[in-house]
This record gives C-alpha cells, sequence and structure tokens, in this order.
C-alpha cells in the first residue's frame, strides 16, 4: 500500500511537471504576448522603445530558457511570477478566484450527482412504461441544451422578472445556486446515462435472479446490491467529469458574473496573459492529479476485487480495506459496462 | 442506440416549445419611464457594469474599463469641457503662456489636498510631469509618448512652477487635461515601482471620490470625499459629489448587463450594443451614446503593401463606393454619428470634408473604367488579367466591426470591388499587424482603427511617418508632413481650424482612408441616473450624477 501510494506521489509529481514545462514551452512558441499586444494596440500610446522597459521589468527580454529556468525555481518556492496585464502576483490572482469557483463547482457536483442518481432510478425503476421513457429522454435533453442558455433562461426568469436571484455574484448562497445547478446539469447527463445503464445491466445479472428468487424487493436488492455494483463507472466517469465541471465554469461564471478561475483563465487567454494561463494550467494538474488519486483510492472501497498489487497478485491477505464488502462472490461474474479499472482479478 | 419513442419526442417537443416561449417572452416589454425630478439629490448607491476585466492601474492605462473608474479619483490641472472643447482652471487657478509658447507658468488653487491628506504642491506635480515623460527604468515605469517634447518643470515657490517644452505645441494645454497623460497623484504612489503602480488601492488623488475597495480584477467600490471643494472652475455643481458610493463590476455577459439594468440590479452598463438600445428604451432606460473625440473609426489605407490600393485612382473609386449612410442604418444605430471628417463629431476645430466623403456609385465606377478596370467574371472587375480583391481582417478592438465590414463588402461588390473578411483572434491579428511595418503582405492594404485624444494634434500622432504612421507610408508625404507640424503651431482658434482643414484636404483628397463610423461609447442608463457625464474622450465621470 505504502509503496503504491508512493508510485502515485512520484507520478504525480512528474504530471505536474510535463504539465508546467510543456504549457511553459507551448506558450512561449505563441507569437506576442500581453505586454507587445499593449504595445501594439491603436490606443496604448506606447512606442517600441517605451515597451522594453516594460520586457525587462518582466524579463521577457530573456532568451526563452532562461525564462523558464527562472519561472521553475520560481514555482518551486510556489511563486508563479507576476500577471502581465494586472501586475498582481499569479498566486494572489488565484486567491481571489478559487473560493468562488470551489464552492460552484462543489455544489454542482452535490447538484449533479443528486440529479443524475434520480434520473437514472427513474428509468430504471419509475412505475409506468412511459414515465421511464419519459426519463430516458432527460439526459439527452440536459446534454443537449448548452450551458449558457440555461444560464440565460434562469437570469431571465429568475432574476430579471422574479426578483428571486441576483443577477451577479453577491457572495451570497442565493446567488450560488442557480450557477451550481446550471453546471450541475452539465454533469448530470453522463452520469444518469452511466449510471441507468449500469443498474440495466447489474440488474440482468444472475446473481439478482437469485435474489428475486429468495424473494427480496426491489427496493432491498436496489440498497443492497444493485447500487453497489452499478456505481463503478459512475464512480470513474465522476474522475472525468470534474474536468467538465472546470470546463463548464468557464461559461458558467461568464454568465454569472461571478468572478472565479474560469472567468479568470478566459480573461488571461485573451490578453495572452502567459503566467496566468500558466497559474491555472498548473492549478488544474494539481486538481486533476488529486481527483484521480481519490477516485483510484476510492475503487477498493467499492469493489475489493480490484487490487493495487502488480502482476494481479490476489490480495489474499485481505489486508486493505479489509473484510468491507458482504456483496455476492461469484466466480466468472462480468464487470459491469464502463471503464474497467486496470488490475482486475476475480477471487 | 434505442429507437426513439414517443414519450421521449413529446419530452423534447416540450422543450423546444418551453425554449420558444422563454425568448419571446424575452423581448416583451413593459415599464414606463419613471417621472424625472429637478433638484439634485446627495446620497445613494450607483451600480456600473461593464463588460472588460480591469488590467494594471498604471495611470497612463487607458483601457475602456478602467479609465471609466479612475477620473473620478484624480484630477487634473486643466478641466476640458467635453462639449465645447474649452480650458477650465481645475487644480490650476491661472496659468500664462510665454510669447514664444515654449513656457507654461502655472498657479495652483490653494488649499486642495491629496485623499490622505498631503497638500497639493508644485514640487507634487514636477514629480508627477517628470515621471510622465521620462519614466523610470528603476521603477520599470515607460516613458509616456502622450510626453514627447517635454523638457522640464521648474518650481517657483509651493503653489508655482514653470513648464517648459521644446517645439511649440498647440496640443499642450490638452495634453495637460487628459486623464491617462496628466492625473495629478501624490507621492508615495510615484515611488513605487510598476506592481505598486498597478494597484488601484496604492492611489491618492484629489479627486472626488476614493477608492474603498477593490476586488481582484472585477470589482472596484469607491466612496465620496465629503471636503472636496475644488470643482473646475464655472462648473454648474460645486462643493462634493451627489453619490456617496459607486460600485463597478466586471459583467461580461451582454444579455446580463442589458437585463440588470431592467431589473435595477445596475443603474448604468457600459457597451451597449447596436441591438440592445431598442430593449434599454423599451423598458423605460436611456442609451447615451457619447462620440469618442479624436479620429474616426476609418479604414487606413496601408501604402506599403503592394496591392491595387497603391493606385489613387482605385483609393478614391473605394471612397466613392463607401456608403456610410447605409452601413449607419443597417450595423449601427442612431447614437454613432456618421463621419464628415477625419475627426468623430465634437473634436475641437475639426475640419469638413463631407464633399470628399458622399457615396457616390456612378464617380466609383466611372473612376474605375478610366483606370482601366473593366467589368469581369462574377461582376468582380479585371485589369491586366487581376481581379479588384482585397483582404481585411476583422479588428478586434471594436464590437461593431465584424457588421460593420459586411456592409462595406456589400457595398464594393456593386462597383465591382470584391473584399474578403477574415476573423483573427487578438493574438494573430497582433502579429499580422505587428509584421506589417517590417514584412509588409499584399493582403493586408487596410488596417481598420482610430486614436482618441480632443484635440487634432491625434491627426499628427497617428498618422505622421514620424509617429504612429497608421498608413506605413515607405517615404514621408512631405506635404501632409508640412500641414501637420502647422497645426501644432496655429494657436488662434481660427489659424488652428484653417490648418486642420488643409490637413483633411490633403488626407481625402489622396484617399489615404476610408472613415466608417465617428467612435462612440454606448452606455444604458436605468430611469433614476441624471447628470451623467464623461470628461473629453467619452470616460464616464460621475462628480454630478445623482440618483432619483
Amino acid at each position: 500500500m505504502r509503496k503504491y501510494l508512493a508510485r502515485r506521489v512520484v507520478q504525480a509529481v512528474l504530471v505536474l511537471w510535463a504539465a508546467y514545462t510543456l504549457s511553459f514551452l507551448l506558450l512561449s512558441a505563441l507569437p506576442g504576448n500581453a505586454i507587445e499586444n499593449r504595445i501594439h494596440a491603436p490606443d496604448s500610446g506606447l512606442t517600441p522603445q517605451d515597451g522594453q522597459v516594460l520586457l525587462h521589468y518582466y524579463g521577457l527580454d530573456k532568451p526563452v530558457w532562461e525564462q523558464y529556468l527562472h519561472a521553475l525555481g520560481r514555482a518551486l518556492h510556489g511563486e508563479l511570477g507576476l500577471s502581465l496585464t494586472s501586475v498582481q502576483p499569479v498566486t494572489s490572482l488565484i486567491g481571489y478566484a478559487l473560493p468562488s469557483t470551489l464552492r460552484l463547482t462543489g455544489l454542482a457536483l452535490v447538484a449533479g450527482i443528486v440529479l443524475a442518481g434520480t434520473v437514472a432510478i427513474l428509468i430504471n425503476y419509475a412505475p409506468g412504461a412511459w414515465l421511464r421513457g419519459l426519463a430516458a429522454g432527460i439526459p439527452a435533453l440536459f446534454a443537449s441544451v448548452p450551458t449558457f442558455v440555461v444560464g440565460i433562461l434562469v437570469l431571465q426568469y429568475l432574476s430579471f422578472r422574479a426578483h428571486l436571484i441576483p443577477p451577479v455574484d453577491d457572495g451570497s448562497f442565493r446567488a450560488l445556486v442557480a450557477p451550481a445547478i446550471t453546471l450541475g446539469l452539465v454533469i448530470a447527463a453522463p452520469l444518469a446515462q452511466v449510471f441507468s445503464t449500469s443498474i440495466r445491466t447489474t440488474r440482468k445479472q444472475p446473481f439478482v435472479h437469485v435474489l428475486h428468487a429468495k424473494g427480496a424487493g426491489e427496493g432491498y436488492i436496489f440498497r443492497k446490491d444493485v447500487f453497489r455494483n452499478s456505481s463503478l463507472p459512475v464512480l470513474t466517469l465522476l474522475g472525468l467529469a470534474f474536468g467538465e465541471l472546470i470546463a463548464g465554469s468557464v461559461v458558467t461564471e461568464a454568465v454569472y458574473a461571478r468572478a472565479g478561475v474560469g472567468k479568470l483563465v478566459v480573461d488571461a487567454v485573451t490578453n495572452q496573459d502567459l503566467p496566468v494561463v500558466q497559474g491555472v494550467v498548473v492549478l488544474s494538474a494539481v486538481a486533476y492529479v488529486v481527483v484521480n488519486l481519490v477516485v483510484d483510492l476510492a475503487y477498493p472501497f467499492i469493489d475489493p476485487r480490484i487490487l493495487v498489487g502488480r502482476n494481479g497478485a490476489a490480495n489474499s491477505k485481505g489486508t486493505w480495506p479489509a473484510g468491507r464488502w458482504r456483496g455476492p462472490r461469484r466466480r466468472g461474474q462480468a464487470q459491469p459496462q464502463g471503464l474497467p479499472p486496470e488490475d482486475v482479478v476475480v477471487p | 442506440m434505442t429507437t426513439i419513442r414517443l414519450p421521449q419526442l413529446l419530452a423534447a417537443a416540450l422543450a423546444v416549445t418551453t425554449l420558444t416561449w422563454g425568448l419571446t417572452a424575452c423581448s416583451a416589454s413593459s415599464a414606463a419611464p419613471a417621472a424625472a425630478r429637478d433638484t439634485a439629490v446627495y446620497g445613494g448607491t450607483l451600480t456600473f457594469y461593464d463588460p472588460v476585466e480591469y488590467t494594471a492601474w498604471q495611470s497612463t492605462n487607458s483601457l475602456w474599463s478602467n479609465s471609466n473608474v479612475t477620473p473620478s479619483v484624480a484630477d487634473r490641472l486643466i478641466w476640458q469641457d467635453p462639449a465645447t472643447g474649452a480650458f477650465h482652471p481645475w487644480l490650476a487657478q491661472s496659468w500664462s503662456i510665454s510669447p514664444d509658447h515654449l513656457s507654461y507658468t502655472f498657479h495652483l488653487r490653494p488649499g486642495i489636498t491629496f485623499s490622505n491628506g498631503d497638500p497639493l504642491t508644485a514640487q507634487v506635480i514636477k514629480d508627477n510631469f517628470d515621471q510622465h515623460a521620462f519614466g523610470n527604468a528603476k521603477l520599470g515605469i515607460a516613458p509616456d509618448s502622450f510626453w514627447e517634447g517635454y523638457v522640464s518643470t521648474t518650481v517657483i515657490n509651493k503653489l508655482t512652477f514653470v513648464v517648459k517644452i521644446a517645439k511649440p505645441n498647440a496640443g499642450f494645454l490638452q495634453i495637460l487635461s487628459n486623464y491617462r497623460a496628466s492625473s495629478i497623484l501624490d507621492e508615495p504612489y510615484l515611488k513605487l515601482n510598476l506592481g505598486g503602480q498597478s494597484l488601484l488601492q496604492n492611489w491618492v488623488g484629489t479627486g472626488p471620490f476614493v477608492v474603498e475597495k477593490v476586488v481582484g480584477t472585477t470589482e472596484v467600490i469607491l466612496k465620496r470625499r465629503d471636503d472636496y471643494n475644488w470643482a473646475p472652475e464655472g462648473y454648474p455643481h460645486q462643493g462634493k459629489a451627489y453619490l456617496q458610493t459607486i460600485i463597478f463590476k466586471v459583467v461580461p455577459e451582454e444579455s446580463t448587463r442589458v437585463g440588470a439594468l431592467e431589473s435595477g440590479a445596475a443603474q448604468i452598463v457600459r457597451n451597449v450594443a447596436p441591438y440592445d438600445e431598442a430593449t434599454i428604451k423599451a423598458e423605460g432606460g436611456t442609451v447615451v451614446g457619447i462620440p469618442v473625440q479624436g479620429e474616426t473609426n476609418s479604414l487606413k489605407i496601408q501604402l506599403n503593401a503592394k496591392a491595387p490600393t497603391q493606385d489613387l485612382q482605385v483609393r478614391l473609386a473605394l471612397q466613392a463606393a463607401t456608403n456610410r449612410q447605409e452601413i449607419n442604418k443597417v450595423a449601427l444605430s442612431p447614437s454613432y454619428p456618421v463621419p464628415s471628417s477625419a475627426l468623430v463629431e465634437g473634436t475641437p476645430d475639426r475640419g469638413n470634408a463631407s464633399s470628399y466623403l458622399a457615396y457616390n456609385l456612378p464617380r466609383a465606377e466611372a473612376l474605375l473604367n478610366a483606370d482601366g478596370w473593366k467589368a469581369g467574371p462574377g461582376g468582380i472587375r479585371v485589369k491586366d488579367g487581376k481581379q479588384l480583391h482585397f483582404d481585411i481582417w476583422v479588428s478586434p478592438y471594436y464590437q461593431v466591426s465584424l457588421a460593420v465590414l459586411q456592409v462595406l463588402q456589400s457595398e464594393w461588390l456593386k462597383a465591382g470591388i470584391s473584399l474578403t473578411i477574415h476573423s483573427a483572434s487578438l493574438t494573430q491579428y497582433e502579429a499580422l499587424e505587428g509584421g506589417q511595418a517590417t514584412h509588409p503582405s499584399p493582403d493586408w492594404s487596410f488596417d481598420q482603427g482610430q486614436t482618441s485624444t480632443a484635440d487634432p494634434n491625434v491627426l499628427r500622432v497617428s498618422t505622421s511617418f514620424h509617429g504612429y504612421n497608421a498608413y506605413n507610408f515607405v517615404t514621408p508625404d512631405t506635404t501632409l508632413e508640412s500641414l501637420l507640424n502647422a497645426q501644432a503651431t496655429a494657436f488662434t482658434p481660427a489659424a488652428r481650424k484653417a490648418a486642420v482643414q488643409a490637413i483633411e484636404n490633403r488626407l481625402f483628397s489622396q484617399a489615404y482612408e476610408i472613415p466608417l463610423y465617428d467612435e462612440t461609447q454606448v452606455f444604458g442608463l436605468a430611469s433614476k441616473v441624471h447628470g451623467f457625464s464623461t470628461e473629453s474622450t467619452a470616460r464616464s465621470w460621475f462628480y454630478n450624477t445623482w440618483l432619483s
């Protein structure tokens, strides 16, 4: 276990370094930067000679490799440099933006999971074929209505007409609910789709028939067996959905005028504010690495057949997580549909 | 894939219906304008929505979003009346100019203090001007090109100083009145490096408002300074400002800004699109279009591009084939004046170029026929086997650019001129535009843009071979250069006006540029906003604004 964790941490550091270096190289390869844009802007009043003073101040007149080494050394100390447009430390800009985005994506994640769970259960268990059919259309609907359309309609009705929510972020929880649900819809669609398919597959498993035969009710079987068996692909997808949340927050934050990381990166990209773009890349990489590590570590708690050892060495010692699994153990049981994690053995 | 069943179809249909109904309802209108009140009221909080994120708060930053905040925080020596262009005493109570127009002696108004309590002295002014003119490499402060030709400031006593310039410049007083060139800030600010000067919290000015709070790059709160008592001389309102608090917020989404104005969440929004103006008016709000004094927004012919535009007859034909009335009607709104000069409506001493700018399709056709451009396939003219074709890149700086160019494209086609419009990101655009000076491309025959300053000297700054060289002259047009210089030494209004007219005659007889529209800032105001005004280049100045 310790070895596994150590390997993952080393991996994580390598991923972060690669993300930092690649983004630095790619961004350096682009023509121009925020300072040069400012020098060239028609209303800037700066001559190229004046611009030299600025380029020197930021160290942008040095060779790229020198800039890279300097930036890397700085990054190791937790400093990400100065924004080229606002001349504020990138870390403090992210510091302003991050809490707002964390609140937004956190609540959106909860909203998305609740929504997806409800829809998936409706699709499989709702009374009446017509209701199940109706529910089956919901994920497609969620997926096909763009976030900004939902956002604009929500603002029109709930804010501008009904005055129920403030149109822009005023820091209150009331201002957070609508953006979070709007963003939650984005991830609810694929989650609901995968979860409902997964439930359907699991319910076709022989062990479910056995449970039925033993006289267990639908509700009992779902809670005790189907839910857990069906949730593995959903967990995998959640790790990926996190990326969608970040991407979705760009649009959501623009529509609801929330000063978050999404808005920060949009403005930084538009202005070619490279240190800020890079700061957000590093932040996203950290978040991805952490989330996926957490997801990977969470698998065995749901399905102990997933082993962390190499070469499929069975978790015969039953050390981690020991004896938490009380579900059916059946030889040759198919994995639920979705993305099977690596190193699966059947005890 | 499963087959689509009736309930799914129904759900989809229901969704579409809801959306359509929602969008229809969005365009419906209700409110009626509230009754206006005559007497100004003190107090209240005004919320101002701006689409653009704030950048560094250096005093020379002219970005629209920043510069709608800063004029309310810092004052200048001189106030330029945006309506008349006349100069009025402000921080300086009087001034005199030497006969050779090289020395300006100023007397400061006594009793003025900065928001930290420091008195305003001649020494502070000198330090401000020196930093603008010479910059400070150690602090990372670049010299300000507005201050080219500045020699020195000599402090005579606490309230008197003499500013010396190298060459006579009829536009110099205007520079001293300009918010981005001459806003006076206190010593602690001037001693900061670029990073420090880029924080609005560090601004210490003499203005009617002070900075209360800055939230990242998206929100600013100003509060009134109650002991403010040095408004420009002769200004209808004196003493402290009316508003107690102003909240500036960055709201990029257009529909949110317009909707917030309707719902009362914001009282003023900036950058209203032409198609939103009717919505705001229908909801009882006011649309205020303020022409941005300086150059009109025009296509500057790139004379170093090896294109048919090197031929004067073709340039004159392009000018005659351009219908500015139609551009205004189709792509813009009545808020935008139709250009009749190289300078925007309201710019002091501007000339009249209407005779050059009249739409005349037969003339365009006659010019091209005489020049050997004959009708060709697809209605595009041909000469020596080459089509009369141009490319243009949409300027990313102006929100109406694309719509305007699309109208122009259809107009030129009527005269047999083909125009292809390209869209580029800001980055690509900068690279293309920047490369033009050194590696001219035959495709970059036009550059859309304008420079704003409420003085005709802006023409020299922008078009002179020795200035921005906006037309990319390969060799200077000596006639134009001498006219541009003559304007700067014409010191009586009549002489200045005649000198500017001579420049315009030269510009348009050579058809160096094709004006498209007068650059205009469009604000949306809630009905309760009164006394909204701007400084001379259309940046908000909230001193006189009040809420009913």
